[in-house]
């Protein structure tokens, strides 16, 4: 199943033709296993008239992220059974291939018991606490196979589930502290306590000091009082005894509310334990402080950011008769601008086109290759050199096709590099003389083009872990990151020097990954207004499939991941536009033009701290939403990808192929609003 | 897309004459409000020669809708009424005789101001306690007795005791007295303030649960003590919370609104309660709702060669299930048998004289279905009364046209009598008209509203209309309820509730099941760059949840907004939401419990679908127009595609299809495989070196 994980299309791996009037109906729902125990699932597919039919071929795999190649249950594809290896809930997809291969999958949870306790350790930060304060308990659980577990004091939706799974009881010892029937802890009188908890009667325990309240008052400033949506306002609470002496290292509780302007909005903010609040909706917001049984708070005026611009269409290249991939704009060796575009699921073709004059987009020239899919293209910085990607070659030998295009109007292949990327190349990065092309999905190759009629293999990067998968990868000032959908980007040195590394030794130094498991592109960002830096993280989700020849719903969105300090990256803000997902990006003076796919291009004004919702903070500039009745799938927004270049905003659409739009100074106008364009 | 007659009557008639311009006193006009001034207006030829218009119209441009209140034309007399400060754009439209009675047009500016001020009213508490937060509130009222809408200067005498911040806030900051004054315009008023120690020791604050669902709403209780642990009455804490998101990559979001909390995201919340200096909080651990469900569609009834507008579904006489569709733009209404929903039958159609049949509905007794008329050849539009006693054989009894020559968008039929809406008159209005003898309607009664007013659409539950007015809002008007003394010849308005967007389109009551309150929602329809008939269009807007439990203070509590797409018709029952959100489809949505805040993003949704066709009339291009929920099914009608029935499963969505290729259209070009076992074993053999 590893393989499947690879390179195909938009990262899609498997086909299945979707039916409503049919379900998969298997003995895997609701099941409950041991670690260690294998089952052999009896899976059919039930019609809509409740008869039974059966499947000529089921497959299963364990679904962890968007990506299926977990081994907390393993498959035996001989035998048809699966294992249990690691305790938890687990995703099992099961796939019946019907009759004439129609396919229908659905997925179905797995519980695989945890083992027997053996050890429970309760921790705090802290033990001493002032009256008035909830007391965050951490659980640390040793099995009998000697795995801990920790369950912080956050992750309550977690120790739900663990805790439903297992008998758990926990109380205090005396009244000193209350503990209320959703477990929570509450600091109530001065003193010396001790919290028990149990759990499937293994008990364990921990003292706690809880101390009077020597704050008398609080005196809560901020770096602001009035601001826009979006902006980042510092709060900061000083505590002061009853001789009006400043108290060091208070814990300081922050909360927020507040009242939209809008009587038909709601107020809408997010605040931090460091005292850092930011606003989405414009209102009157009340920021309070809270030491034990003190408080004191501050009111703040958001107002509307007024980012706003009108944004145009200026020229479009309509390719219609296949779906367009990835595209690059270059200024080519004459001082003329151009790009080149890739093409998707048909006949290996790249187009060239002459972009000098935005408004009047000329395709130039086209270069076809053995290949399905044209699925990214790259041109070195000198405009020389243009490298394209190719999958699904009828040869099976993918790899990359290195082209000539110093006269954009007559390009020519100067060689074919496919030594270890046979399974198929999905992404490429030129940087320095060098290629950086993924192959087969799970690692990338570093090829030296300094002759680019004869490249060779300088050096290759994996991360190392079973099942490993990789989609992307970009470079900037020698670091090179890589997108690895559940293992997050890898950040890897191959030529700064941070870490000593150089092309034919790229050297791993940073890594983040999240939950959703979608990650498909990252773009580094170094903030202009802050000086932060930022890896922007890009999900790639089709929560229902991709349907090459109609309408495809997306989902996901960019993660903005604060790595300022390389050692503790720190997810802080996301910019997520509903209902449509995120693909392709660039960032370009504190500014975000991103491809939404069916949300069109959109231009994001992410300059100051950023902090939450940012598509609720009013930070979007302005919006596209390329598309054309005569597009490959009609009137079907897709936009691919968007490059900001020379003052206009290029973008890649699957549908339409390749336009340029403007971002205006003026505001966008409302003339328009509900009137009939006839 | 109900304003589309009038709309076409303004547009079509801007037809700019370079060579004459329009000339009007209007031009640099400064009006106070509440003054009525005559325009003069007349017709300057290039070589300098005046000609008069053989009639001129005059409208303000503003806002959504271009029936701004802020300054309206009173037909009666001709002149303009400033009803509102700011600078507003007047539009003369002049009737040119000369030219085949063709019009144009000319926006002028007119800046309406205040009159000037005369006094500063405030209230402000005599005593307050320290650490707190004071309220002020003000109005200035000017000569002609209307409040001017500006910021005043205020002091404090003493700011150790009473504190003024950058924002105009006065907080008590120590005990003592001050004097606060407001200062406008030379305008001077002050007052003494008291400020006492806190007497609040401690708060005891309860939560009416510590662990709910996303979109669950929690009260709050603060009792503020004294030292010796009494209660002190008449004061109320102030509620705030912080929150963390279970989700690493999402953060915490939730609302504090009248002593309520709700949290949108799962995740750890605090709730803080704090008077003066003193604070409690309490913990609430908040669940994802987990309520969405498969949704399948059964069968459509396709029309592709044109607009769909309305639809009903009803039982016919024969006990059938049936389907009414209209249409744009040849006047057509298309009859549906949908008593099986997976084998939907188009079986009869009518034609009127009409472009546009934007409305259809059914009497109660399904023998009767009303069906209205704009842009007829005849410029007699009304509405058309059809027999469909047997809805594979409709008949047309009769045409009513009285006072609705103009266009007929809305219709609603209640106890034998036809409301029916002439949208675009001034005073806009609709009509009552009585069909117990359907081949014979009277005209019994009619309600207008304000001049400068529109009102697009109506509904009827039990003897109660609610009128949809763009800016003016929801008009609830008694026709029979009794709770006004009003009847079908005599409407009475009971309340009105407006807001900000101006843009009021539909409103359908809903009595909550689950808590016994009486909400209206109020749905917006925007169309942000305006409606091309044979693109796609954006849409914005959402529904507005307004809490009408006690009609004499309405007050808007939630909404269901979905970011980048625009609500239109929609239907509530069992405390569920059928939405036709235009190109965001059908939306089916958990309004249970106690509704507070932001419903879409707190995971309210149940289902979603896209109703489009790419054979549609605009191909892909789903614009749901409107749902009904009927006998377990969801129908709704599509603009670009025509009629269908969904069918919401118990199951909950599969994950299982996510980033797969589900096209078989595709297969080869994966890998050139011919069918999918050739693919995987592509996949599973070795790659070729």
């Amino acid at each position: 199943m590893k393989k499947i994980i690879s390179t195909l299309l938009f990262s899609c791996f498997i086909l299945t033709v979707y039916s409503q009037n049919k379900t998969i109906i298997s003995d895997l729902d609701g099941l409950t296993l041991n670690i260690g125990e294998t089952f052999t699932p009896n899976t059919y597919v039930s019609n809509s008239d409740g008869l039974k039919s059966n499947c000529s071929n089921i497959i299963y795999y364990n679904k962890r992220g968007v990506f299926s190649s977990a081994t907390s249950i393993s498959v035996d594809t001989e035998n048809g059974s699966i294992k249990a290896n690691d305790p938890g809930t687990h995703e099992v997809v099961a796939i019946c291939i019907g009759e004439g291969g129609k396919r229908h999958s659905r997925t179905f949870e797995v519980f695989v018991n945890y083992p027997k306790i053996k050890k429970v350790t309760l921790k705090l930060d802290d033990n001493s606490t002032y009256i008035g304060n909830y007391i965050p308990l951490i659980y640390e659980i040793t099995d009998e196979l000697d795995v801990t577990r920790t369950i912080d004091y956050w992750s309550t939706d977690i120790a739900s589930k663990y805790f439903s799974k297992v008998s758990f009881s926990i109380k205090a010892l005396n009244d000193k502290i209350n503990i209320d029937n959703s477990n929570n802890i509450l600091a109530v009188k001065n003193g010396v306590s001790t919290i028990e908890a149990d759990f499937d009667g293994i008990k364990g325990s921990i003292n706690v000091n809880v101390l009077k309240n020597p704050t008398s008052k609080i005196e809560l400033v901020s770096n602001n009082e009035n601001a826009k949506t979006g902006d980042v306002i510092q709060f900061k609470a000083l505590a002061y005894d009853k001789k009006g002496k400043v108290i060091e290292n208070m814990p300081v509780e922050f909360s927020f509310t507040g009242k939209s302007f809008d009587k038909s909005n709601t107020a809408s903010g997010l605040i931090l334990q460091d005292g850092r609040f930011v606003g989405d909706v414009a209102g009157k917001y009340i920021i309070s402080a809270r030491i034990g049984n003190i408080s004191a708070s501050k009111v703040v005026n958001i107002f509307k950011r007024n980012v706003k611009r009108e944004m145009n269409t200026v020229g479009t290249g309509l390719v219609n008769d296949k779906h367009t991939s990835d595209f690059w704009v270059f200024e080519g060796v004459d001082g003329n601008d151009y790009a080149v575009t890739g093409t998707w699921g048909a006949d290996g073709t790249s187009y060239f086109w002459d972009v000098t004059e935005p408004s009047n987009i000329k395709k130039i020239d086209s270069v076809q290759v053995d290949a399905r899919t044209v699925n990214d293209v790259k041109v070195s910085s000198d405009g020389k050199i243009c490298v394209i990607s190719r999958e699904g070659a009828s040869n099976r030998k993918n790899g990359i096709i290195i082209i000539d295009v110093s006269n954009p109007y007559d390009v020519s292949i100067i060689s074919e590099y496919t030594k270890n990327l046979t399974g198929g190349v999905h992404n490429i990065f030129i940087y320095q003389n060098h290629v950086y092309a993924l192959s087969n999905g799970e690692r990338y190759y570093i090829i030296n083009i300094e002759d680019p009629k004869n490249p060779y293999e300088v050096g290759m990067f994996e991360i190392g872990k079973e099942g490993q998968s990789i989609h992307d990868v970009w470079i900037e000032n020698g670091i090179a990151y890589s997108s690895n959908w559940r293992d997050g980007v890898y950040l890897v040195d191959v030529g700064n020097g941070i870490v000593g590394g150089s092309p034919s030794n790229p050297v791993a130094f940073g890594n983040y990954s999240y939950a959703s498991g979608a990650h498909h592109a990252t773009y580094p960002f170094k903030s202009k207004s802050t000086g932060k830096f930022y890896t922007v993280l890009g999900d790639e989700i089709f929560p229902k499939g991709v349907n090459a020849n109609g309408p495809s719903e997306t989902a996901g969105f960019l993660h903005f991941v604060d790595f300022t300090d390389l050692n503790n990256p720190k997810e802080v803000a996301r910019y997520e536009v509903p209902s449509h997902g995120s693909h392709n990006y660039w960032i370009e003076d504190d500014i975000l033009y991103v491809a939404m796919y069916t949300g069109g291009v959109r231009v994001v004004d992410i300059s100051g701290d950023l902090l939450g919702d940012l598509y609720k903070q009013d930070r979007e500039i302005g919006y596209i939403l390329p598309s054309s009745p005569n597009g490959y799938i009609p009137n079907d927004t897709m936009v691919w990808g968007a490059q900001l270049y020379k003052g206009h905003v290029f973008y890649s659409d699957f549908n339409t192929g390749i336009g340029a739009a403007k971002v205006e100074s003026i505001k966008p106008d409302n003339s328009k609003a509900n009137k009939h364009l006839d | 897309m109900k304003k589309i007659t009038f709309l076409l009557l303004i547009i079509s008639s801007i037809s700019f004459a370079q060579t004459r311009t329009l000339e009007s006193n209007l031009e640099g006009l400064v009006l106070e409000v509440g003054d009525s001034f005559t325009p003069e207006t007349y017709v300057k030829n290039a070589d300098g020669s005046t000609g008069t218009c053989q009639a001129i119209i005059y409208y303000n441009k503003k806002g959504v809708f271009n029936v701004g209140g802020s300054i309206v034309q009173d037909p009666t007399t001709g002149n303009i009424l400033a009803n509102e400060p700011g600078d507003h754009e007047v539009v003369a439209v002049c009737l040119d005789p000369k030219n085949n009675g063709t019009r144009f047009s000319k926006t002028f500016l007119v800046s309406v101001k205040f009159s000037d001020p005369e006094s500063i009213v405030f209230d402000l508490q005599d005593e307050v306690y320290t650490g707190n937060y004071i309220p002020l509130s003000y109005s200035i009222e000017t000569k002609k007795g209307n409040s001017i809408d500006d910021v005043v200067n205020i002091s404090s005498s003493n700011p150790e005791i009473v504190s003024v911040d950058s924002n105009n806030l006065l907080k008590a900051m120590g005990k003592g007295k001050a004097n606060i004054s407001l200062e406008f315009h030379g305008l001077k008023v002050s007052k003494d303030i008291k400020v006492m120690d806190n007497p609040v020791n401690s708060i005891n604050i309860s939560v009416s649960k510590n662990s709910v669902k996303t979109g669950e709403v929690v009260k709050l209780k603060g009792i503020l003590l004294d030292k010796k642990g009494k209660e002190i009455k008449g004061v109320n804490p102030t509620f705030s919370f912080h929150g963390k998101s279970f989700d690493s990559s999402n953060s915490a979001s939730g609302l504090v609104m009248d002593n309520k909390f709700v949290a949108d995201i799962a995740g750890l919340y605090t709730v803080n309660a704090s008077f003066g200096n003193v604070s409690a909080s309490r913990k609430i651990k908040v669940l994802e709702r987990g309520v969405k469900r498969d949704i399948v569609q059964l069968d459509t009834g396709d029309v592709f060669d044109k607009h769909t507008s309305d639809a009903w579904f009803f039982e016919g006489v024969d006990g059938k299930d049936y389907g009414v569709s209209g249409t744009f733009f040849d006047g057509l209404a298309y009859f549906w048998d949908v008593t099986d929903p997976s084998n939907i039958t188009k079986i009869d159609s009518i034609k009127v004289n009409a472009r546009i049949v934007n409305d259809v509905k059914v009497s109660k007794d399904s023998k009767i279905c009303v069906i209205t008329k704009e842009g007829a050849s005849n410029r007699k539009n009304g509405f058309v009364v059809l027999d469909i006693s047997n809805p594979s054989d409709v008949k047309i009894l009769s045409e009513y046209t009285d006072g609705l020559t103009g266009g007929v968008h809305n219709v609603f039929i209640d106890n034998n009598h036809v409301y029916a809406l002439n949208a675009f008159g001034n005073p806009a209005k609709f009509e009552v008209v009585n069909i117990e003898d359907p081949k014979n309607p009277k005209g019994v009664g009619k309600f207008e509203l304000e001049l400068g007013s529109a009102i697009h659409d109506i509904w009827i539950e039990d003897g109660i209309a609610y009128t949809s007015n763009w800016k003016d809002g929801l008009y609830i008007i008694d026709v029979g309820n009794g709770i006004a003394g009003g009847s079908p010849s005599n409407p009475v308005a009971v309340a009105n509730y407006k807001y900000k967007t101006g843009a009021n389109h539909a409103a359908f009551p809903f009595k909550s099941k689950s808590t016994g309150k009486f909400y209206v929602i109020l749905g917006d329809e925007i169309f942000p760059d305006g409606v091309d008939f044979f693109a796609a269009n954006e849409t914005t807007g959402f529904l507005h949840f307004v809490d009408f439990t006690d009609l004499k203070k309405p007050k808007e509590v939630a909404r269901f907004e979905l970011p980048g797409y625009g609500s239109h018709n929609f239907w509530v029952e069992d405390d569920v939401v059928y939405a036709g959100m235009y190109n965001g489809g059908l939306r089916v949505i958990d309004v249970s419990g106690d509704l507070l805040g932001d419903l879409y993003k707190q995971g309210r949704e149940i289902a979603a679908f896209k109703t489009g066709s790419p054979n549609g009339f605009i191909p892909n291009n789903t614009m749901t127009w409107g749902s009904q929920y009927f006998k377990g099914n969801v129908f709704y009608s599509d603009f670009n595609a025509g009629i269908g029935a969904l069918k919401l499963l118990d199951s909950k969505p599969d994950n299982s299809n996510s980033n797969q290729v589900t096209s078989d259209k595709s297969f080869d070009s994966l890998f050139g495989a011919k069918n999918l076992l050739e693919f995987f074993e592509i996949l599973a053999s070795p790659p070729i070196e």
